[in-house]
């Protein structure tokens, strides 16, 4: 067991947005997370991540905050710097050396279809490939728990399932735990274990 | 509604209602205090030239007329305060017998003063030994005749004798006994060397009565005259003539106040220019910083603007409710900037001077316009559909090509423009400003002032075109980096904002330059002003007896403590031609001991190279250029002046002309004399010492402690009667008043572009931040990029500032040659005043970046969900 939330309330400014909730994740569980819009998905995504203290109940992490990635549904790149830069930067922040990160990086590109697209800045980019540029430096890092949300939200379908692919693949490869948030019912089909945000239940 | 969103959108957002408040304010404050300035000017200089004339006219009855009816006439002149009647008649001489002899003078003067005078006339007068009213020896003619209080001196012609009471200075006996309608700039008439003042009893008496000259000294009102100089002076002309009018022949008007309000007029025309030249580009960047403020909430306007599009409200009543949020922001930025003016006006400019509220309203108007065209010009680019969405006007980056002026290559333009017109400037001798003496007539040349106008564009240009130039190199690829500093991607992210990072270091560069160069410029001033009254003064310390006294000074008269060096000085006077000049005996070797010497007193020569060259010379004279001008002299010619002997005649000494002089230490301006005090003792037999110069580090002490020989007077340089009306006279008041606005308001804007900047590029940068500490970046990693960023953005802004400050400072040093008296030899660099300008930059930079990065690296709910 890697993650054990228990009890997870939260609210903003008196409104709840999760109430009680209760979830248990292993190693290598390919979760989809479902739900209405509002319903709590990105909350519950960075309470997992640690970037949001719960206002009641507890997330239990086996894992180091390193071992854990947020991919946002917005691609979040840094504007000044190149595709490769980008996809390598997670590893620079861990202290890898610049080669292999930026080796590692440009792999992870390449799996993701972006073939020629290194020295483009993120402004020269489709909303698409600046999405899984964003999650190529995700993967780069070779996370234990990946918390990604709406991955797929801007790419059309066939990439779309590309990129759920290499997600899959990367998982089985490393036994990383991964969180898929989406509204597409075809790619939470693709994913083992299914968690809905219902109310107050995540099943 | 409409009120309601205004108040609530103020309040949602207060730390950005504040700093937009105050970035308005200091805009308004600024702009309402130099307009202050610039009105009050005037008035100080009206009233700071009519206050040094010691009688305003010297209105003078012609020969024949009736002084009663110039009297009667006088009494309907507007503004009048008060008259004395004054009469004076030359005498053949006076004669005083004591126990050391009989002593005789030349020609004197008789004259009758009323009993008040002293206190009508304040400055005419100053006592020095005995009453100062009765019968009264001047100073020099007591010495002439060695008489004191009590002796007994008789009026030759009249044969009458009187009692002296006492011996008095008379400090402006040029313009008392002036020859009234001699036609303007036929130059000064020499003070008589002898004069008795006597009560108007007893003038009758002692004078023959045919040659009597009448006059009355008037007053007037200052403070109703106009404010401008030159008005004034206009306007008290007009005066005059309308007075000898009013008595067709009776009188002549010595018009003193006329005189002095002319010179101001200069003053005014400098002071003019020093707003130009010190006070605009400070505004200017005032403003470019409030903008840039203000502009802090240009991100969250364009999210505004999107919601209540998205709410169906029209194009034209969402302009108007962001340009009435705008219009508040610039109010309440008036309301504190007027606050602000007011302060600054009393800190700065002493608590006399007013603010004026034409001024304070358009500094209001200026800031609350500032921050309309500031905030509503992005909205305005919104609504007309150049960047239609939200998301694309907060992603949009920044570009990096070279703005299209630098690409133009118009600094490299402006900076050339600007040296060639230094050049033309100073083959042209710096005159800039132009004003003849008598002609109610000034001129500037304005384009003189080209050279430093041209060169503040042309250096930001250049500043921005080498500060993009030096970030636009690609860095290697480190080969490890086990802390996770990545200095590489910190590089390679200013590289990609370099035009940002220019452009924040170019507005501090320019900050900091308007700072240094007028703390450069007043510190010369002040520099200049302490060698002027040292030149007046003679040294830090004088000790001085009448030209050609018998009474010698001796070196052992200064051997007290502190003092660091003597020097004896042989004041003569000696005729060149029919003019009596001052002629000056020194060591020349060893004169530098104690005299200001500057190189600058020396035309087309170090100063001391030509003493050098004056002691290698026995016989040799250092001449002014009048005299050299006039008589048609030239290095090496042979010149015979008359210097009185030890038997008391005059006698024709030959010397060699071996240079010329401007300035000697208490010499008078237009002509004086300098030789070897060896060479004068040999060829008069006279080795009197006149003057004694002493150096020291504590004049007021040293002075203190001298115990000079009776009729002897101990000037040193902090006695306030020294206090020199700076001969270019730019008031150094007015001087202190703009420096003090200009200093304290730069370094405000110093301190601020260095923060501010920063801050608007954390926050453009937020997202970014965010981003990173998503991947896991820490506190420290985070902030690195802005910390690359802000070093940037500082060595290039101080070096910048550096350097565009000593170069406008010495080109307005050159430019304003007028102002400084004398020419200063190299510029004051105010060392203390420079580092801490840096020194608030830097800590202002510091305190910004850690600021903005503890605030924009912040991770909440909120931020994570703009993601």
């Amino acid at each position: 067991m890697i993650l054990r939330a228990h009890d997870l309330s939260i609210s903003f400014s008196g409104r709840v947005i999760l109430n009680n909730f209760n979830l248990q994740l292993a190693d290598g569980d390919q979760c989809a997370l479902t739900g209405r819009s509002g319903s709590g998905k990105t909350t519950l995504l960075l309470l997992l991540a640690g970037l949001l203290d719960p206002t009641s109940g507890t997330v239990d992490l086996q894992l180091t905050p390193r071992d854990v990635v947020y991919v946002p549904q917005a691609p979040s790149l840094v504007p000044e710097l190149s595709a490769l830069q980008n996809a390598s930067l997670g590893l620079r922040i861990r202290g890898v050396d610049p080669a292999e990160a930026q080796d590692r990086g440009r792999d992870q590109l390449r799996a993701l279809g972006l073939t020629d697209a290194d020295e483009a800045l993120p402004a020269e980019l489709s909303g698409g490939m600046q999405q899984r540029v964003a999650l190529a430096r995700a993967l780069a890092i070779s996370p234990r728990l990946l918390l990604a949300d709406e991955p797929t939200g801007a790419l059309d379908q066939t990439t779309g399932s590309r990129v759920i692919d290499v997600l899959q693949e990367h998982a089985a490869r490393t036994l990383a735990t991964v969180i898929v948030a989406t509204h597409d019912p075809d790619v939470a089909a693709r994913l083992p274990r299914q968690l809905v945000i219902d109310k107050e239940l995540v099943r | 509604m409409t009120l309601r969103y205004v108040l609530q959108s103020l309040r949602r957002r207060p730390q950005e209602t504040f700093a937009a408040a105050i970035a308005v304010a200091l805009t308004v404050a600024f702009l309402a205090s130099l307009g202050s300035f610039v009105s009050q000017t005037g008035s100080t200089l009206t009233l700071r030239a009519a206050g040094r004339v010691p009688v305003d006219w010297q209105v003078q009855v012609t020969p024949g007329s009736d002084p009663a009816t110039a009297q009667q006439a006088l009494r309907q002149v507007p503004g009048l305060v008060g008259f004395r009647p004054v009469d004076y008649a030359k005498v053949a001489g006076l004669q005083s017998t004591s126990a050391a002899g009989t002593r005789t003078t030349g020609a004197a003067y008789i004259v009758s003063l009323p009993a008040d005078y002293a206190s009508f006339a304040p400055s005419q007068i100053r006592p020095l030994v005995g009453a100062s009213t009765g019968i009264v020896l001047q100073q020099q003619t007591a010495s002439s005749l060695a008489a004191a209080p009590g002796a007994t001196v008789t009026v030759l012609g009249s044969g009458r004798s009187v009692k002296v009471d006492g011996v008095v200075d008379l400090p402006n006996a040029g313009s008392f006994f002036q020859v009234v309608g001699a036609p303007a700039g036929s130059g000064a008439n020499a003070p008589p060397d002898n004069v008795v003042l006597v009560p108007p009893a007893q003038f009758a008496a002692l004078v023959p009565s045919g040659n009597v000259i009448h006059q009355f000294h008037v007053r007037f009102q200052h403070d109703t005259l106009p404010s401008d100089p030159a008005k004034a002076a206009d306007a008290i002309t007009q005066r005059a003539n309308h007075y000898v009018a009013s008595v067709p022949g009776g009188a002549l008007v010595g018009d003193n106040l006329n005189v002095s309000l002319s010179a101001a007029r200069e003053d005014a025309l400098y002071a003019r220019l020093l707003v130009l030249l010190l006070g605009l580009p400070g505004l200017a960047l005032s403003c470019v910083v409030t903008a840039l403020v203000v502009s802090l909430r240009n991100d969250r306007q364009r999210r505004d603007l999107a919601l209540l599009r998205l709410r169906g409200v029209t194009p034209r009543r969402a302009a108007t409710l962001l340009g009435l949020t705008a219009a508040l922001d610039g109010a309440l930025g008036a309301v504190v900037g007027a606050g602000g003016a007011l302060l600054a006006n009393k800190l700065a400019l002493g608590s006399g001077a007013q603010l004026s509220s034409t001024w304070l309203v358009v500094g209001a108007v200026t800031g609350i316009v500032l921050a309309l065209l500031t905030e509503l010009a992005p909205v305005v680019r919104l609504l007309r559909g150049e960047a239609p969405t939200v998301s694309d006007g907060a992603t949009q980056l920044s570009g990096t090509r070279t703005p299209l002026v630098l690409r133009l290559g118009l600094d490299v333009a402006l900076l050339a423009a600007s040296g060639l017109s230094f050049w033309l400037t100073s083959r042209g001798g710096y005159q800039v400003v132009v004003v003849p003496e008598g002609v109610p007539v000034a001129a500037v040349n304005y384009a003189a002032l080209l050279a430093p106008a041209l060169a503040w564009p042309g250096m930001a240009l250049l500043i921005w075109r080498l500060t993009a130039l030096t970030l636009n190199r690609r860095g290697r690829l480190p080969s490890t980096d086990a802390n996770g500093t990545m200095a590489d991607l910190r590089r390679a992210v200013v590289r990609r904002r370099r035009r940002l990072v220019a452009r924040g270091a170019t507005g501090l560069a320019v900050a900091v330059a308007v700072t240094l160069s007028a703390a450069v410029f007043t510190a010369t001033y002040d520099q200049q002003a302490r060698v002027d009254t040292a030149l007046t003064v003679g040294s830090d310390v004088a000790v001085t007896v009448a030209p050609d006294s018998a009474t010698s000074l001796s070196p052992s008269l200064a051997n007290v403590a502190a003092v660091k060096a003597v020097e004896q000085v042989s004041h003569r006077l000696a005729y060149v031609g029919p003019d009596l000049q001052d002629l000056y005996g020194i060591d020349p070797a060893t004169i530098g001991r104690a005299a200001p010497l500057q190189d600058a007193f020396t035309p087309g020569s170090s100063v001391h190279a030509l003493l050098a060259k004056l002691a290698r010379t026995p016989d040799g004279a250092l001449l002014s250029q009048e005299t050299l001008h006039d008589y048609q002299l030239h290095t090496g010619d042979l010149v015979r002046l008359r210097l009185k002997n030890s038997s008391g005649q005059y006698k024709a000494v030959p010397f060699h002309v071996v240079g010329v002089v401007t300035e000697f230490a208490t010499a008078p301006r237009d002509s004086f004399v300098l030789a070897n005090r060896s060479y004068l003792t040999t060829t008069t037999g006279l080795s009197a010492v006149q003057t004694l110069l002493v150096r020291t580090d504590s004049p007021k002490q040293v002075a203190a402690r001298i115990h000079a020989p009776v009729g002897a007077l101990v000037n040193d340089i902090t006695a306030p009667r020294v206090a020199v009306p700076s001969a270019s006279g730019l008031a150094a008041g007015s001087l202190a008043g703009l420096a003090s606005l200009t200093l304290a308001f730069g370094l405000l804007l110093a301190a601020a572009s260095a923060g501010l900047v920063l801050i608007v590029g954390a926050a453009q940068r937020r997202r970014s931040l965010v981003a990173l500490a998503v991947l896991g970046a820490t506190t420290k990693q985070r902030a690195g990029f802005l910390w690359t960023e802000a070093r940037a953005i500082v060595i290039a802004g101080l070096i910048g500032g550096l350097l565009t400050g000593a170069l406008i400072s010495s080109q307005l040093i050159k430019v304003l040659n007028g102002i400084f008296d004398p020419a200063p030899q190299h510029p004051a660099i105010p060392w203390i005043f420079v580092v801490t300008v840096l020194a608030t930059v830097v800590l202002a930079a510091a305190v910004a970046t850690t600021a903005s990065s503890r605030w924009a690296g912040r991770v909440d709910a909120t931020r994570l969900r703009d993601l």
